[in-house]
C-alpha cells in the first residue's frame, strides 16, 4: 500500500500540527490549493465562509444548519453541489468530491466523512508526524 | 513518484515566512512567500498581483493557547 509521510507544520505561528494542503476545485471551476487542519473531530470538512465566493457559490446553493462546535452551537452554510478536493502531486489517485460546510472560523477543517475517505491516516503526535496511505 | 510530488508539493506551497503581521487578514502565497494581503478574500483574488494558483488562505488572529475544534 502506496503511503507518505508528512511532518507536522506550523503556518501561523501558533504550533505544530497536523496541517496539509489539498487543492480545491468550486462549482465555478476555479481552482486552488488550501491548507486545512486534519481534524478528525470534524464530521465533514469546513472550511472559512471567504472560500464560498471563491468557489462559486451563491446563497442560493447554500443550506443553512446547525454545527456542533467545541464553543457550542453555531451556524453554517453547507454546500448543496459538490466540489472537487485532490491531493496535490497525486490527483489521479487521491481525490474525492465533497460538499463543504462555510463557517466563521479562520481555519480550514478536513472532515472524517470525505476527505479522510481518500485515506487511511496515521497520526504519530509523539514523532510530530502523520502519514497518508491508500 | 507520487510520494516524491506529494512530499515536493505540500513542502514547496507551506508559507515560509511569518504570517503573524496579516492577522485577520487574507494573504496570497506564492512559493512560500505573500505576494499580497487583503482584507476580504475577493479583493485578494480581484489583486492583479495574485495569481489563479496561489495560495489564498486567511490568517488566523492570535491563536489559543489550546485548540479545540
Amino acid at each position: 500500500m502506496p503511503s507518505v509521510e508528512l511532518g507536522y507544520t506550523n503556518p501561523f505561528g501558533h504550533g505544530f500540527r497536523p496541517y496539509l494542503i489539498l487543492e480545491l476545485t468550486g462549482i465555478n471551476q476555479a481552482s486552488g490549493s488550501v491548507i486545512g487542519l486534519l481534524d478528525t473531530g470534524a464530521d465533514t470538512t469546513a472550511l472559512p465562509q471567504g472560500y464560498a465566493t471563491l468557489m462559486g457559490y451563491e446563497t442560493a446553493q447554500l443550506d443553512r444548519i446547525e454545527v456542533g462546535t467545541a464553543a457550542g452551537a453555531a451556524y453554517g452554510w453547507k454546500a448543496m453541489t459538490p466540489c472537487t478536493a485532490s491531493v496535490p502531486g497525486a490527483a489521479s489517485v487521491l481525490s474525492t468530491q465533497l460538499m463543504p460546510t462555510f463557517i466563521s472560523s479562520a481555519t480550514p477543517l478536513w472532515g472524517r466523512g470525505d476527505v479522510m475517505r481518500m485515506f487511511a491516516l496515521t497520526i504519530e503526535d509523539r514523532a510530530q508526524r502523520f502519514t497518508l496511505s491508500w | 513518484m507520487v510520494v516524491h510530488e506529494i512530499e515536493r508539493e505540500q513542502s514547496e506551497s507551506m508559507p515560509q515566512e511569518d504570517l503573524s503581521p496579516f492577522a485577520g487578514q487574507w494573504v496570497a502565497i506564492r512559493n512560500g512567500k505573500v505576494i499580497a494581503n487583503e482584507l476580504d478574500s475577493v479583493a485578494l483574488r480581484n489583486n492583479p498581483e495574485v495569481e489563479s494558483d496561489d495560495l489564498l488562505l486567511p490568517v488566523p488572529d492570535q491563536g489559543p493557547d489550546l485548540l479545540l475544534l
